[in-house]
């Protein structure tokens, strides 16, 4: 879904319960969210700005994140974060963000900072 | 409809961290050109579909896009195993690709779907036992 109210990413992290791995701009600012660990789902039905949540964390996300335009990747549930996702977030200009939150628990923690709760 | 630009890319079928390299370079390029965005990401992702295809399905081929002034057309072509069924292949949902690929997030059996979504035309000329040649047209 498309936020009412964007956020930016650096509004994200001062909210908490992410912890960031890797930021290509800070400012970047987030449009809506989208959840999935199929590659060609996110790739087709992302939106440009948006948050891609996932428990993936293989470095072959990189590619449709890309392509997609999304703002960050958002990798959920204590999924650990491999050197080697965040090695080619940084050559891909991604921004890579992790937490403990699952998806659908993060996909709230999204709406309530968008809608001015948090 | 003056051509603009070429681009030829190997595809490599051996190396799953490079899979989407050559349509990520793809829309760096268009960028670049100043080719309108939609346009952008309708050829990205038609092209990423097929890149990663052929990486899974085919050992690697080769990539070829010519940018016009009104049109992009990518042409993928590999000498795989080809497509017995491409009726079955164009469902969404289904794919042959094995559990080691799909764990990876590949083989949502959402490819050759995307691919036509994506583009304003494609056509799919495969051969069992001798390989598949996929030519789509995105409208700029």
């Amino acid at each position: 879904m498309k936020y009412d109210k964007p956020f930016s990413i650096n509004k994200l992290i001062s909210a908490g319960n992410v912890d960031s791995v890797y930021i290509e701009d800070g400012e970047r600012l987030i449009e809506g969210g989208f959840a999935t660990d199929l590659l060609s789902h996110g790739i087709g039905n992302a939106s440009s700005g948006d948050a891609w949540l996932t428990v993936l964390s293989n470095p072959n996300i990189i590619a449709p994140a890309s392509i997609a335009d999304v703002a960050c990747i958002i990798v959920c549930d204590r999924t650990p974060v491999t050197d080697a996702l965040k090695a080619k977030c940084e050559a891909m200009g991604i921004s890579l963000l992790s937490t403990d939150l699952p998806i659908t628990d993060m996909s709230v923690f999204l709406y309530k900072i968008q809608a001015g709760l948090l | 409809m003056s051509e603009i630009l070429k681009l030829h890319y190997d595809v490599d079928g051996d190396n799953f961290m490079a899979a989407g390299a050559a349509s990520s370079d793809v829309k760096r390029v268009l960028r670049q050109l100043g080719i309108d965005a939609n346009a952008i990401r309708k050829a990205a992702v038609a092209m990423y579909e097929g890149e990663i295809n052929m990486v899974i399905h085919a050992g690697g081929g080769v990539a070829d896009i010519t940018v016009a002034d009104d049109f992009i057309e990518i042409v993928l072509a590999d000498k795989g195993p080809g497509i017995p069924d491409v009726e079955k292949a164009m469902q969404e949902g289904w794919s042959t690709a094995p559990d080691n690929i799909r764990a990876l997030g590949f083989g949502a059996g959402m490819g050759l779907p995307n691919m036509k979504k994506y583009s304003d035309d494609m056509t799919i000329d495969t051969e069992v036992g001798v390989g598949t040649t996929i030519t789509m047209r995105i409208n700029i």
